[in-house]
Parts: structure tokens; C-alpha cells; sequence
């Protein structure tokens, strides 16, 4: 591969991450659009060229992750502000509150069942099913019940992102899959299976998905923190 | 010659120096004037043109227009962040800064001490971007692609296949019970018409 020291000295500066991923999200969004598909995420081609570009001119990981470091600042931010939707909905949340609740409660129960029972049939060890269970709620709550639990970290985290962009990508299908016309259970259903990035994909598709996909966050990872006791 | 250079020399550094004053004289100047000139044009400004539309924008104490109103909306939402960061380490169990944030505005907006309003044009910016700021997160993953290269497929199917079963199970439960809460209240308002 390309080895140049200017290279590895310009993939230092914090501007390089930020701009390789504007451009490369800005490539995903305009493809998105060519193509039509849900399938041709732009988060998904984002993540491939930035892999592919860092592989090409062999730049290691930590100079990108200055300038990615800079762009993940906003994730907080970005989650704290769905509140602002949430209030937007409060009405629809006074009137179906006890079924987001028991949806959530149900859901996180049969995502973390399921994950073990596959595992069991897949014949994974035990680490690695630690590592996988929780990967349907926010990252923050996942990475300490799977270190808890005596998973890896990092294969959870690989394990968050694949079902983040899986939720992100199918959620249009999923909906018209088990024709959910319900927009709140259409909502909770995303968020329940794939936290914060199903999330901006429900946000795409209504307010009111958009709402309760925030809700379902915080109410899985709630429910999953209390079942990950009985791991 | 040597006296004469280093005559040459002083008077030059005093022209010099008065040079240099004179310059900031005229740039502080140039710059007060273009300040003063700035409010003249706020103060003669129509309300029109100012976002102080009391609906739509909500409060805008400074009339400094968009750029000193993005700021203050910034400024909100980071400093939500830092209550959540902090209340997050001081709850004993682990949980999500950001969660907690969530959790901590939505009580804000219902005790009325923020407006969604205030925070309207950047949270809607946040918002309609978020997939982009998980972009860095995924080029992560790659690092640690060499553990699971064994389980690559078995992974891939095992996500695939619970975040199927879970969004079904998670939607259906939410359509059954509010098929169950409709059903006992249609049976209520017929027990109360018999």
C-alpha cells in the first residue's frame, strides 16, 4: 500500500477525519438518492470508504480518530435533543404510555433470549454471548452490563453498530414486512431493536416514530440494565 | 559613519513606532466606527426583519439576529450535556451520559424551565443529521475486526436475526395491548349504555 510520511502526517490533523467524513457521507447520501433503496445507507457507504481509504494509504487508525473524536462530540448532544421530540408527542404519550412500556419490557426480554439461544445453537462460548446480548440497547448502557457480564467490549461494540445500521437500513422493510400501520408501535419496535441509529432513521420516517424510538432507548436499556441481573 | 548609522537608525525606529500607532489608531477606529454603524443599522432595523417573531422563534433576548441565537441555542444544549455528565457519575449505578441528558431536558421542558422553542433550529439540526455522528463509531469496529474474524458470519446472522424477531415482538406487543385497553373500554362504555 501507499506509504508516505506526508500522508500520516496530514491523516494527524483533526481537519482530515472531519472532512474525509463529511465527504464520504455526502458520496452515501447523494447515492441514497440516486439508487432509492433503503439498502445503500449512507452510513453504511460512509463507514466502507473511510475503511477503504484508510486501508489504500495505510493510515492508522488513531490520526483518523482525531478528527472522528470531533465529529462523535455531537452524539451527545444529538441524543439529549430528542427530548425535544418527545415533548413535541406528549400527548400521544399520555394516552399510550402503558403499552410503550410493556412493548419495551417484552421486546428487550425477547432480544436478549433470543441472542443467547442463538448463540447456544451456534455453539459461541460463553464471553462472546456476554459480549452479544445486550446489543439492542445505547451503547453507554451495553458496554458495562457485557463487561459485567464477562464479555468484550469491543466485540459488543462491533455487535452495537452492525444492528444500528441493520435497524437503520431495514426499518422501512420491517414495517412493511409485519404491516405495522401503527405509527408509536412502529416507533418503540425500532428503537427497542436498534437504539440511537434506528432512531434517526425513525426520525426520518415520521415525528412520531422519531419520538417514540427515543422513549423505546431509554425504557430498553432500562429493562435490559434489570434483566442483565439474572445474565 | 557609525554615528551617523545609529542616528539613521533611532530616528527611524521612532518614525516606525508612531507608524505602528497610527496604523492601530486608524484600524481601532475603522473598527469603532463600523460598530457604531452596526447598531445604527440594528436600532433602524423593522421588527420584521429581526428574529423576534414571538411564535415561531420564541424569546430572543439578543438582537443580534441568527449567528448570537444559534450560539445561545448551542450553548443550552452543551450545557444540558454537562448536568447529565455530572448527575450520570453521581447516580451509583452506570448509565448513559447521554441518556441522562434526554431524560434531564424532557424535565425542563415539563417543569417549564426551557421551551422546545429555544432550542428549535439546532436540535432540528442535530436531529435531521444524526446518522452522520455515528459515522466515526462504525469506522471503529474495524479495529477490532481481527477478534471476530472466526465469528464474522455467525455474528452477522445472529444481529440479523434478533433485530427481526425483536422489532416484531416489540410492535406486536404494543398493537396488542392497545387492542386490549380499546376492547375493555368499548366494554365499559356498553356495560354503562345497558
Amino acid at each position: 500500500m501507499i506509504d508516505i510520511e506526508l500522508i500520516t502526517e496530514i491523516s494527524a490533523l483533526p481537519a482530515f477525519g472531519i472532512a474525509l467524513t463529511i465527504f464520504t457521507y455526502m458520496l452515501g447520501v447523494w447515492l441514497n438518492k440516486k439508487t432509492g433503496t433503503p439498502f445503500v445507507n449512507p452510513v453504511l457507504i460512509s463507514d466502507a470508504l473511510i475503511v477503504l481509504v484508510l486501508l489504500v494509504f495505510n493510515i492508522p487508525y488513531e490520526n483518523y480518530d482525531i478528527g472522528g473524536s470531533c465529529v462523535e462530540l455531537f452524539l451527545g448532544p444529538a441524543t439529549a435533543v430528542l427530548a425535544v421530540k418527545i415533548y413535541d408527542q406528549i400527548q400521544l404519550l399520555k394516552k399510550d404510555w402503558l403499552p410503550v412500556i410493556i412493548g419495551t419490557a417484552v421486546g428487550s426480554l425477547v432480544s436478549m433470549v433470543f441472542v443467547v439461544f442463538l448463540c447456544h445453537m451456534f455453539g459461541f462460548d460463553e464471553s462472546l454471548t456476554a459480549s452479544l446480548a445486550p446489543k439492542s440497547v445505547t451503547t453507554a448502557i451495553a458496554i458495562p452490563i457485557s463487561e459485567s457480564a464477562g464479555g468484550m467490549p469491543s466485540i459488543t461494540v462491533a455487535a452495537l453498530m452492525i444492528t444500528g445500521i441493520m435497524g437503520a437500513v431495514c426499518a422501512p422493510t420491517f414495517v412493511k414486512l409485519f404491516k405495522i400501520h401503527n405509527k408509536a408501535a412502529a416507533g418503540v419496535g425500532i428503537g427497542t431493536c436498534s437504539h440511537a441509529l434506528g432512531t434517526s432513521k425513525a426520525l426520518e420516517m415520521g415525528d412520531v416514530e422519531g419520538a417514540m424510538s427515543g422513549i423505546a432507548i431509554c425504557l430498553a436499556g432500562l429493562f435490559t440494565t434489570v434483566y442483565s441481573i439474572f445474565l | 559613519m557609525n554615528i551617523n548609522d545609529e542616528k539613521y537608525t533611532y530616528v527611524s525606529e521612532i518614525f516606525n513606532a508612531n507608524l505602528v500607532e497610527y496604523f492601530i489608531y486608524m484600524i481601532l477606529t475603522m473598527m469603532y466606527n463600523q460598530k457604531s454603524a452596526f447598531y445604527e443599522r440594528l436600532k433602524a432595523a423593522p421588527p420584521e426583519s429581526c428574529d423576534r417573531r414571538k411564535d415561531e422563534r420564541g424569546d430572543c433576548l439578543l438582537a443580534g439576529g441568527l449567528k448570537l441565537r444559534l450560539l445561545k441555542e448551542i450553548a443550552i444544549i452543551f450545557l444540558i450535556c454537562i448536568a447529565g455528565s455530572a448527575v450520570s457519575a453521581l447516580i451509583p449505578v452506570p448509565t448513559p451520559a447521554s441518556v441522562v441528558s434526554m431524560v434531564l431536558l424532557f424535565l425542563c421542558f415539563i417543569l417549564k424551565i426551557l421551551k422546545p422553542n429555544q432550542i428549535r433550529t439546532t436540535s432540528g439540526y442535530l436531529l435531521d443529521n444524526m446518522a452522520f455522528f455515528f459515522v466515526p463509531s462504525g469506522v471503529e469496529i474495524m479495529t477490532v475486526f481481527d477478534t471476530v474474524k472466526s465469528n464474522v458470519v455467525g455474528i452477522l446472522v445472529i444481529c440479523l436475526l434478533s433485530t427481526v424477531v425483536t422489532f416484531a415482538a416489540t410492535a406486536y406487543t404494543v398493537i396488542a395491548v392497545m387492542k386490549i385497553q380499546s376492547g375493555l373500554k368499548n366494554r365499559r362504555l356498553k356495560r354503562r349504555e345497558s
